[in-house]
């Protein structure tokens, strides 16, 4: 049971650390791509919140054809959340882990 | 048939991840509206010696092999000439060099990021050149160690400029990648390979026509121009304080 939780752990930090990495260094594409499979392979995933605040933070400008609104991502991060955390109450896939 | 006694049927509540992200909305709601620029030189002191690792490793002195020397001092040399082409032909006494941390397609935004900040004198505003005098941009956020710069070509931005011999002026529109379009009247006489020049800036040309489209069902044409430059390539950049 032990074992277990550590690696999660394990998984999760591996997770975060590469997400970092893609943020400073990768494409932006990429990077929400694995964001967004990250989100559905975790049961409940706060960081994706942190990688759209992180993202901004250092990205972020405002764009006419987003009204001007300079946190594109930490709403869209947001909104994924949400999204996947109501999605997954319907998927069969996740019942095991709920 | 059994039917749920009223006091049996539980209400629905919110779940604790709902609480949670409610929670930190609030919380960066707060922190943008009162310390707007809080986080943005909270993560930028974190990540910053990270962008800098692909300028500093060159000046590393752990050489593993005579390859990697020679590339070394190949990409040095580059480095050198490009230096050289700046500061030979600089915008003004009192502009600065910066060099490109961030350029697109790595960032999601036609921005580039410097390492130059309020620190070296950079403001918001302050426009940023190329090599060879070409202007790409302005500073939009400038903070202590380093600033972003929005590109002239990013998607949607409009501005003025004067195309061709007869400096017919236009509103140029960005779509991004360092091209833009411009919608002038059928009858105007622009070519390809005419210049564009920005209005009030005493710099050399900003743009060439590469293609004009026009449809003779329709009273416009459209002129597509793009910078004599490759923003992809850029490495160094001239800011003018």
């Amino acid at each position: 049971m032990k074992k277990n939780t550590a690696k999660r752990i394990l998984i999760r930090l591996g997770a975060g650390i590469v997400m970092f990495c893609c943020i400073m260094w990768g494409y932006w594409w990429l990077t929400w791509c694995a964001a967004i499979a990250l989100l559905f392979y975790f049961p409940v995933y706060y960081e994706i919140i942190l990688w759209g605040v992180m993202y901004d933070a250092l990205y972020g400008m405002p764009m006419p054809e987003f009204w001007n609104v300079r946190y594109i991502f930490t709403i869209a991060s947001v909104v994924l959340f949400l999204i996947s955390f109501f999605l997954k109450k319907r998927l069969t896939i996740y019942e095991d882990r709920n | 048939m059994s039917y749920e006694h009223k006091s049996n049927v539980q209400p629905k509540r919110i779940g604790l991840p709902i609480k949670i992200v409610s929670l930190i909305i609030l919380i960066l709601v707060v922190l943008y509206l009162f310390f707007p620029t809080l986080l943005s030189s909270f993560f930028t002191t974190i990540v910053r010696p990270f962008w800098g690792i692909e300028k500093n490793i060159k000046e590393g002195t752990a050489f593993i092999s005579p390859e990697l020397q020679n590339a070394t001092i190949i990409e040095l040399q580059k480095e050198n000439a490009d230096l050289k082409k700046i500061f030979d032909t600089r915008v003004s006494s009192s502009s600065l060099v910066a060099y490109v941390l961030k350029k697109p397609p790595f960032s999601a935004y036609d921005t580039f990021i410097i390492d130059a900040g309020l620190d070296s004198g950079v403001k918001n505003g302050a426009k940023v050149y190329a090599i060879g005098k070409v202007i790409i941009g302005e500073v939009i956020d400038a903070s202590p160690l380093i600033s972003k710069v929005k590109l002239y070509s990013s998607y949607g931005e409009k501005f003025e400029v004067f195309i061709g011999v007869d400096d017919i002026q236009a509103t140029a529109t960005g779509r991004g990648g360092g091209s833009f379009e411009a919608v002038l009247p059928r009858d105007v006489k622009i070519q390809e390979g005419d210049t564009v020049t920005i209005p009030h800036l005493t710099t050399t040309v900003f743009g060439i026509v590469k293609r004009v489209i026009a449809d003779p069902a329709r009273a416009f044409s459209t002129i597509l121009f793009s910078q004599p430059i490759n923003i992809y390539e850029q490495k160094w950049v001239e800011i003018d304080i």
